[in-house]
């Protein structure tokens, strides 16, 4: 048993090692979101989300970099996620992904340090954008038992989107197809989701795909702690999350077997 | 007492009319049925593209036969997937399934653990390997930073880090010098008369004349002779042995063959 967890924390150990000896995609990786909060928060500057008006802290009327913020947060671990299968493509290349996977370990340990890795360097990354759009004049309260409500959904929202992104990797065993993955996929789930715009404000079709897009269901709990300080009731959105999570991770335990072959 | 008696007799390898074709054009390996008996060094020779690293491909569970049967330890198909025959077989295929990011030490460790090896053990695994390879002083820095030969000396000795009943090495000694070729042929008589059965493909005949137990010559996907080096080569070299059947030079070169590629 304590060997399993040794996998685990030793796979854990590596992906952060990795990330961290790439400090220029590390720090990319935060200019993305800015320039989001910064195009977006003053594009649609004069854009009124109902709702918001009189809503804030002391009655003030929230603005749209407010309703922003957690939207970026989500984007960020949406991009980052679906990007976090393209390090097991060069361990593909490498030969030593093949080599840990002929291991005698079991596979779940394995892909359980990979996603442990990415979600945590992922709700870091969440927590700076935060701060970032604390500075760009974004007023978000922080309540602690809500604001973690709100990042476990966003944890278990990259978990599965991590998952799904190393099954693909491991699938097509091709950065250009990840290039594709990532363009295809990021720019539908973030466009038909609440991250941007809420579902009240959308087409009703719209809206309603809005309603059961995985990163409307992770980014609404953490809207609700940062704008109004609490979550009504977040236990479907994180239910229906862990599902998602579970299937996911699923998938790309099966696409880790057909490694070992050549 | 009988049943382990059989079993201690029982082949650790045997193929039965084992066929391998790459894709559907390239037939890399015809009608192949050898067997092997546990312990001792087992060498592979032959030309470039004879087949050598197929066998090991599929003794490996990297390739399925495409007719024929192979047993490897007692199993037979599939044998990859069950982790206690993993846990028995080492393989050290003949491109480097290294991480150039990690550190020598770190990859080491990182395969301990997959192997199940407890810390202390691993320790002790490691130093007195590191110290027998000579490359203590540089398993610390990135393995890009390595030497070719220091890179193949780390490749195999991830495959020795666990205590194989089976241990399958494609041209270990490519690239090293020749105290470093004495020294990986010391280590590998010294496990194979602890009994561990070592399967080799190399072309370094000097060593296979010295410390093999038994020789497979390979021509074009067959075995077209196999014995004791000494019953082969009957006072002269394998080299001229292996023209007079073949043709063809066994020194020849250490390029990549053209034939194989995942």
């Amino acid at each position: 048993m304590s060997s399993t967890l040794e996998v685990v924390m030793v796979v854990c150990l590596r992906t952060w090692k990795k990330t961290f000896r790439r400090p220029v995609v590390l720090s990319f990786s935060f200019l993305q979101p800015l320039m989001w909060m910064l195009f977006f928060g003053f594009l649609f500057e004069r854009y009124a989300v109902e709702d918001l008006k009189g809503s804030g802290h002391d009655g003030a009327d929230l603005s749209y970099l407010d309703y922003l913020a957690p939207g970026v947060c989500a984007m960020t671990v949406l991009f980052g996620a679906s990007q976090s299968g393209i390090g097991w493509i060069r361990d593909i290349n490498t030969g030593f992904l093949p080599r840990m996977l002929r291991s005698p370990s079991h596979l779940t340990p394995i892909l359980l340090g990979k996603v442990v890795a990415d979600v945590v360097r992922l709700s870091v990354q969440a927590g700076i954008v935060l701060i970032l759009a604390v500075f760009l004049g974004a007023r978000l309260r922080f309540s602690p038992f809500d604001l973690l409500i709100g990042f476990v959904a966003l944890s278990l929202f990259a978990a599965g989107f991590s998952c799904l992104s190393c099954a693909i990797a491991l699938r097509t065993r091709a950065q250009e197809a990840m290039a594709v993955f990532v363009h295809v996929v990021n720019m539908p789930i973030l466009f038909t989701s609440t991250a941007l715009v809420p579902g009240k404000q959308m087409p009703e079709w719209l809206a309603s795909i809005a309603r059961w897009n995985p990163l409307s269901q992770a980014v609404d709990p953490l809207r609700s702690a940062l704008l109004f300080g609490e979550i009504h009731s977040a236990g479907v959105a994180l239910g229906f999350l862990l599902v998602v999570a579970i299937a996911l991770f699923s998938i790309a335990l099966l696409t880790m077997a057909g490694v070992r072959r050549r | 007492m009988l049943t382990d008696e059989r079993e201690h007799q029982e082949d650790v390898i045997s193929l039965d009319g084992v066929a391998f074709e790459y894709g559907s054009k390239i037939r890399a390996l015809e009608d192949v049925t050898f067997s092997i008996k546990p312990g001792g060094i087992t060498a592979l020779l032959g030309a470039n593209g004879s087949g050598k690293s197929t066998i090991l491909g599929i003794l490996s569970g990297c390739l399925a036969p495409t007719e024929g049967v192979a047993r490897v330890l007692g199993l037979s198909q599939s044998f990859h997937k069950d982790p206690r025959w993993r846990s028995r077989v080492s393989y050290a295929e003949q491109d480097l399934a290294l991480d150039p990011e990690m550190t020598g030490e770190e990859t080491l460790q990182l395969l301990g653990v997959l192997n199940g090896l407890p810390r202390e053990k691993r320790t002790v695994l490691l130093q007195d390997l590191a110290r027998k390879f000579d490359v203590e002083s540089i398993l610390p820095g990135l393995i890009r930073t390595y030497s070719g030969g220091q890179k193949r000396r780390l490749h195999v000795m991830v495959a020795l880090i666990q205590n194989p009943a089976l241990l399958l090495l494609d041209e270990p000694t490519v690239g090293l010098d020749m105290d470093a070729r004495g020294v990986l042929w010391d280590e590998l008589k010294t496990r194979s008369i602890l009994g561990c059965s070592i399967v080799v493909a190399t072309h370094d005949l000097s060593g296979v004349e010295a410390l093999a137990d038994h020789v497979l010559l390979m021509e074009s996907g067959r075995v077209i002779a196999s014995g004791s080096p000494r019953e082969l080569m009957n006072g002269k070299s394998l080299s001229s042995v292996y023209r007079e059947l073949t043709g063809l030079d066994l020194v020849g070169g250490e390029k990549k063959r053209g034939r194989r590629k995942r």
